[in-house]
């Protein structure tokens, strides 16, 4: 118990599951660290889908775009709802959500905000905005890897689609306004990693010294405690075990 | 067994160990900075001018990550106080940095597409600050820009005659609210996994 993380039932969060039923839930620290993470912050990447669905939905319908592109976004929007609900539900009721759909509603999210931008001019949109948000709470959440792989595959996606538009080489302005909105989007990544990795360590080294404190009064115990009885306490431990 | 730490020594655990979140969101508002200024400008005299205040940025900086690197960092106050000259700074690239389409002399805050930089700053002093002091920082920022938005006259004319601006203004005002919100949002999350573990094991 005292090398590990807290237990999730003793939080109050829902589990995530590491695969499918059946197998053996052969974890190593790293994966059961992971997947303590993904459930500790679900609620962070909900709350911010949450934020990304109301205000998109009112904006959409507050001065509407032309019939076509307003069906597109509205539809968009409705699906990331009722998947958001979905996970939000599942963070309520405490029940289990496995890793892969959290990461797939991420690159729903992703997709979603690239598409509304494609269909609004790219490089004019000003949707843009919401991808913010969406990189902070996934970057908090996964593991560095996985962040590094998703804000790459947005940034690339988002300066793709702004080059690609007609209105794009207008000047050299753009290019700037391009290379400033993605390395902000890299920074928020960057930044959000770089504390949760603080967290992370604080935990460990909590973990560490509290560990170092207890052997050490085991040792003196150990030592102030006569011959016979530690034979006993040994015989009682190879027994438990 | 009775707990010695105090909600302040709590907080200043978390501004002890966050504070180079808040380092690292500077050193990527230097880099931009540096690349704008060596992009925009074509005259020295005017470029000189512009990298001064990246250098006097880079300067504090270097400092702040030197002390952090010696296990000496700043407190709150003076974190405090820097983060507020971010917010500063960044309002006044919004206000007075040139772009595209910007007619000669006329200043247009609403159309200044650098205010993205107020993104990481916003999410940086989140992550660091206690609650309170986050979202007093982050209403500080979405003041500023707002204000900043208002008092220009050519800004004011474009919120007062275009709808589109008018959503454009309040969707990056309800995002750089996400992001205070969110960071801060997280950060309990994490003081509370953290509470939880030390009571587990207590």
């Amino acid at each position: 118990m005292l090398n590990s993380t807290a237990p999730l039932a003793d939080t109050g969060l829902p589990s995530i599951k590491a695969g499918k039923v059946g197998k053996p839930p052969v974890q190593s620290v790293g994966e059961a660290e992971n997947l303590d993470d993904l459930a500790h912050g679900q609620v962070v990447l909900v709350t911010a889908r949450w934020i990304l669905v109301i205000s998109s939905l009112c904006f959409v319908l507050w001065h509407p775009e032309a019939i076509n592109t307003l069906r597109i976004q509205i539809i968009l929007i409705l699906c990331l709802a009722i998947a958001n609900f979905y996970l939000h539900a599942q963070v309520l009721m405490k029940r289990s959500v496995l890793p892969q759909v959290i990461y797939a509603a991420s690159i729903c999210d992703l997709i979603a905000i690239t598409s509304v931008v494609a269909i609004e001019d790219s490089f004019h949109s000003n949707t843009f905005v919401f991808y913010f948000p969406a990189i902070m709470a996934y970057s908090v959440v996964f593991a560095p890897r996985l962040t590094a792989m998703f804000t790459g595959c947005a940034s690339a996606f988002y300066a793709l689609e702004c080059v690609l538009t007609g209105s794009f080489w207008v000047g050299q302005a753009n290019v700037q306004v391009v290379f400033a909105r993605v390395l902000m989007m890299v920074a928020i990544a960057v930044l959000s990693t770089v504390f949760a990795n603080i967290e992370h360590e604080r935990r460990e080294e909590a973990n560490a010294s509290r560990e170092a404190l207890i052997s050490e009064l085991g040792k003196r115990a150990d030592a102030e405690t006569p011959a016979d009885e530690r034979v006993i306490v040994r015989e009682a431990q190879a027994e438990r075990n | 067994m009775q707990t010695t730490r105090t909600v302040e020594q709590a907080y200043a655990e978390d501004i002890f160990f966050g504070q180079v979140v808040i380092i690292w969101a500077r050193w990527f508002l230097i880099l931009a900075g540096v690349v704008l200024v060596l992009w925009s400008f074509n005259e020295s005299q005017q470029l000189v001018l512009a990298l001064l205040p990246v250098i006097a940025l880079m300067a504090m900086n270097f400092y702040l990550h030197g002390r952090y690197i010696v296990q000496k960092p700043a407190n709150q106050t003076l974190l405090l106080v820097t983060s507020l000259l971010d917010i500063a700074i960044i309002t006044a690239i919004v206000l007075l940095w040139p772009y595209q389409g910007q007619a000669q002399g006329m200043l247009n805050p609403l159309q200044n597409p650098f205010f993205v930089f107020y993104y990481p700053a916003l999410v940086a002093v989140a992550f660091v600050f206690p609650r309170r002091m986050a979202l007093i920082l982050t209403l500080v920022a979405l003041i500023a820009y707002t204000v900043v938005c208002l008092v220009v006259t050519q800004s004011q004319q474009l919120l007062g005659a275009d709808p589109e601006s008018q959503k454009m203004l309040l969707q990056r005002l309800i995002t750089m609210a996400a992001m205070g919100g969110l960071g801060t949002y997280y950060w309990r999350i994490m003081r509370d996994r953290r509470a939880v573990q030390e009571k587990i094991r207590k």
